[in-house]
């Protein structure tokens, strides 16, 4: 008995002792996880595919430089002359811009094109693991909702950068090369080549649609900063309008605007006070017609705001300006407010009497905030730009009145109403058509639309005049009308990767 | 062996070992990461980051070794020569491939290498004379180490790398580098030109840099080895040692060495040398030495800049005057035979002793008094020539009494 004894309490002993040993000594890392559960792929969407608020907001600071709405002038100050290695390669279209960039040491998105892939990635893995997780179904199909809704929208980005426009004439966009399309997180020796501009159309349209009722159903509780069911609308509104479906795209500004018709009314936002800084208004958290609180902050083109002593090395064109019918002069009517909340400003001579736009920043709440997204104002003029080609397709005059409508109530919430009230706009025939243009380069403008909006009115002819040194004498750069640099090179660091990646002419 | 007495020792010596690593970093499950704020500030949620993707199938690293020896001793041990050899041969061996862009990631690991290490060492010594007066003692040691990767993966596709001997490729031994090819100077200007190929005849350019430059030979010696030798007469004794490698290639120093390919400037030294440079027209029959650069107008970007040369790679220009330090007008042949030491010593007989006195020696020595280079060096001392700094010469005379 004895023994039994003493080798029941040694084995109780041995067991009990390995039990603890073993938990105590259990390896456990501090601050890496093994993502179990549906809410873990949140979080990684929250960190690897949204980039509010991430170490790198913003994806193409620089494409705004190459569109009409900015202008250089010449500054000999060597502040001025580092600027202008910066951003040569965009503002005159350079084929090696990127590598420019690179070589300027420039603190802007030079890897656009890793960094979208980047994105993607965080969303093909959401998307490859999201079935093997722990949780409600409800929130599963929110995450795979949010993946698809983002990875449609990175891809949309993507092709329209460098990709031939979808409704370029004499491109085939079934063979014209889009961009590479990665769906699965698995890496693998092959090289993968580009598809067609259609191709990743395609891809984008299938991506949205299916992410359409999924947000529907389970995406309520979304903030502005998640993908949302109208974040999916919006972008199907945008991609059918590129696309030139104009029955579509009017659809989708539709089903949104019944579910979020809110416009932010200038008028009642304080006049900015401060001199320099733009007002914040429709991208601060509160906004009232913020879709998509999406991405870069108030640090795109710092640099051109921390300008040297003298004339602005880049500045708003004239030509945008004089789009504004904006007179602050007269204080109680200024007329179109967006020339000034829009903006940031600055004196040009520092005696404090020219006082000039130097770039657009459509500031957010809190310094940290993103200043670039979706909102519903874009939607009114989706659905006014669908409506008047038809009107001016079949002369249907119910669409003219229509559009009319809609741009009257946006430009109704932009102008100096306290003591002016507004007057409609009331115009008909192609007439219509520009006026509807200018009014979406008046509001959209500076939030990464401008670029895309002149690739699909036909690629119209660009002039930049630069100079850079005092011996130089200014030189006029032509983007000409439907120019191969209305795509983007696919930078070098890409290519030199991948072999069978075909650059672009 | 006992009959025998002209091997009187003879020892062998081998072992085996296999071993395997796994990689540690990298599993089956996908792995994340909690940031250093695990709250996003703008959007106030949660976040985590990924920190390796699932790789199902990962295999150990293994690694196989063999060591070998063997002493031989020779008519009681008056000849000695041992020699040892170890192999090491890892196999699977996980290596980071890049991957193109739009992976989203910059490499995964792949099981994609073998790695060889090998060397040996041998060392012989003997006593050739022995006399009452005369004792001459003779040894040399040897050595080789190399090691080689064998995987398809493309370890580079940077020239640098491949001038400075970090480029892999089959059927090229290790440490073997490649410049560009010289085509002498331009005679309008005193710019080095080069045999570039076109874009057609290097249509691989951008991932392998061999398709552009020039194979140069390899950086590591064929041979190298260290000699000693001592010879006694009776109260004198002569010592030397030397150290020689032969075979070998090596790039001389850097001669246009400023950022951006600028001109040298006027704080810079420049070689004795670069007074023989171009000049005017008709230089370039004499010299190969390229000469001052202007800097030129890039209406690219709007700069001032050096010289450059188009690669075979679209958007690619380099500097022409730091082509011209790695290419093959540079090369030399690195062989050498260096005199480390030489020291002549006269011990005062014992019986000359007087009193307290127990030892009495004279020694009178020079070290690194010559050494003999390829002509290609231009007399100039070799380890100034490849960019380092010289061995001083230093002569001493020790006199050493001991009581």
């Amino acid at each position: 008995m004895n023994k039994i004894y003493s080798i029941t309490i040694g084995l109780a002993i041995c067991l009990g002792l390995s039990g603890c040993t073993k938990h105590f000594l259990d390896e456990k890392s501090q601050d890496e996880v093994r993502p179990s559960t549906v809410n873990d792929l949140q979080e990684l969407l929250m960190g690897e595919v949204y980039p509010a608020g991430s170490t790198e907001p913003s994806f193409i600071a620089y494409v705004d430089l190459m569109t009409d709405d900015m202008t250089s002038n010449f500054n000999s100050d060597p502040g001025a002359q580092s600027l202008y290695k910066v951003y040569v390669g965009p503002f005159t279209w350079q084929p090696n811009m990127f590598e420019t960039m690179l070589a300027a040491q420039a603190q802007v998105d030079v890897d656009t094109y890793a960094h979208y892939y980047r994105r993607i990635m965080g969303c093909n893995v959401v998307l490859d693991n999201i079935d093997k997780m722990r949780g409600d179904s409800a929130d599963r199909e929110n995450v795979r909702g949010q993946a698809l809704a983002m990875r449609g929208y990175f891809y949309f980005m993507l092709v329209n950068l460098f990709g031939q426009p979808y409704n370029a004439k004499g491109v085939d966009i079934n063979t014209s090369p889009g961009v590479e399309l990665i769906l699965s997180s698995v890496v693998h020796d092959s090289y993968p080549t580009r598809a067609s501009v259609a191709g990743v159309y395609q891809q984008v349209e299938t991506d949205l649609l299916k992410a359409t009722p999924l947000l529907e159903q389970y995406g309520g509780n979304n903030s502005k900063f998640r993908a949302t069911d109208m974040f999916a609308y919006t972008l199907l509104s945008r991609m059918y309008l590129y696309m030139e479906k104009w029955d579509s795209a009017a659809l989708f500004a539709s089903k949104a605007l019944d579910r979020n018709s809110a416009l932010v009314n200038l008028a009642s936002i304080a006049f900015p006070d401060e001199y320099s800084i733009a007002a914040t208004g429709v991208y601060s958290i509160n906004s009232p017609e913020a879709i998509w609180l999406g991405y870069a902050d108030q640090y795109e083109y710092k640099q051109i705001n921390l300008r040297p002593y003298g004339p602005v090395p880049f500045c708003v064109s004239q030509d945008l300006q004089s789009k504004y019918d904006y007179h602050p002069s007269t204080s109680s009517d200024r007329g179109d407010l967006r020339m000034r909340y829009f903006y940031t400003w600055d004196f040009e001579d520092y005696n404090w009497t020219i006082f000039i736009p130097l770039n657009g920043c459509k500031l957010a709440s809190s310094n940290s905030g993103v200043i670039k997204g979706m909102r519903t104002a874009e939607l009114y003029l989706n659905r006014a730009e669908s409506n008047i080609q038809q009107y001016l397709k079949d002369g249907d005059d119910a669409k003219r009145v229509a559009a009319l409508t809609d741009l009257n109530y946006l430009r109704s919430h932009r102008y100096d109403t306290r003591n002016t009230p507004y007057i409609n706009v009331d115009t008909s025939g192609p007439g219509l058509l520009d006026f509807c243009r200018d009014e979406r380069r008046r509001e959209l403008s500076f939030e990464d639309h401008r670029w895309f909006d002149l690739r699909r009115y036909g690629m119209p002819e660009i002039h930049h005049t630069f100079q850079s040194s005092a011996s130089q004498t200014p030189v006029d750069f032509v983007l000409h009308q439907g120019d191969k640099r209305y795509v983007l090179p696919i930078p070098l660091s890409a290519l030199e990767r991948d072999p069978s990646l075909a650059p672009n002419p | 062996m006992a009959s025998q007495n002209w091997v009187s020792e003879l020892n062998l010596r081998a072992s085996y070992g296999w071993q395997g690593n796994v990689a540690e970093n990298f599993g089956p499950d996908l792995i994340a990461q909690l940031p250093a704020s695990a709250v996003n500030n703008t959007t106030g949620e949660f976040e985590l980051k990924i920190k390796s993707l699932p790789y199902a199938d990962l295999r150990w690293e293994k690694t196989k070794t063999l060591n070998l020896g063997l002493d031989f001793g020779f008519a009681k041990n008056r000849f000695i020569m041992s020699v040892e050899y170890y192999h090491k041969r890892t196999e699977d061996m996980i290596i980071y491939k890049p991957l193109p862009v739009s992976y989203g990631i910059d490499n995964m690991p792949v099981n994609g290498g073998t790695m060889l290490n090998q060397g040996y060492e041998l060392s012989l010594s003997g006593t050739l004379v022995r006399t009452k007066d005369v004792v001459w003692n003779l040894s040399l040691n040897t050595s080789r180490n190399t090691n080689s990767l064998n995987t398809d993966v493309a370890t580079t596709s940077v020239w640098q790398d491949a001038a400075a001997g970090k480029l892999y490729k089959k059927g090229y031994a290790v440490s073997s580098f490649w410049v560009f090819p010289f085509a002498g100077l331009d005679p309008t200007n005193g710019y080095p030109l080069f045999h570039i190929p076109t874009k057609d005849e290097a249509p691989n350019a951008a991932q392998d840099p061999t398709q552009y430059m020039k194979y140069a030979g390899r950086l590591e010696p064929d041979f190298q080895a260290g000699i000693t030798t001592s010879i006694r007469y009776k109260w004198f004794s002569l010592m030397s040692a030397f150290t020689t490698e032969l075979g070998g290639k090596k790039l001389l120093y850097k001669m246009f060495n400023q950022p951006n390919g600028a001109l040298p400037s006027a704080y810079s030294n420049m070689p004795k040398e670069f007074a023989n440079r171009w000049k005017n027209p008709g230089d370039e029959k004499r010299t190969n030495i390229p000469g001052i650069p202007s800097l030129v107008y890039n209406p690219a970007d709007n700069n001032y800049d050096a010289p450059t040369i188009q690669l075979p790679i679209a958007l690619t220009y380099e500097y022409a005057y730091d082509m011209y330090n790695y290419s093959d007008s540079r090369v030399v042949g690195a062989s050498f035979l260096r005199c480390n030491n030489i020291s002549l010593s006269y011990n005062v007989p014992e019986k000359m002793l007087r009193g307290a006195l127990r030892n009495v020696s004279l020694t009178a020595s020079v070290s690194n008094p010559f050494v003999i280079v390829s002509k290609d060096f231009k007399g100039m001392d070799p380890e100034v020539a490849t960019g380092g700094q010289p061995i001083p010469r230093v002569y001493s005379a020790i006199l050493n009494v001991s009581f």
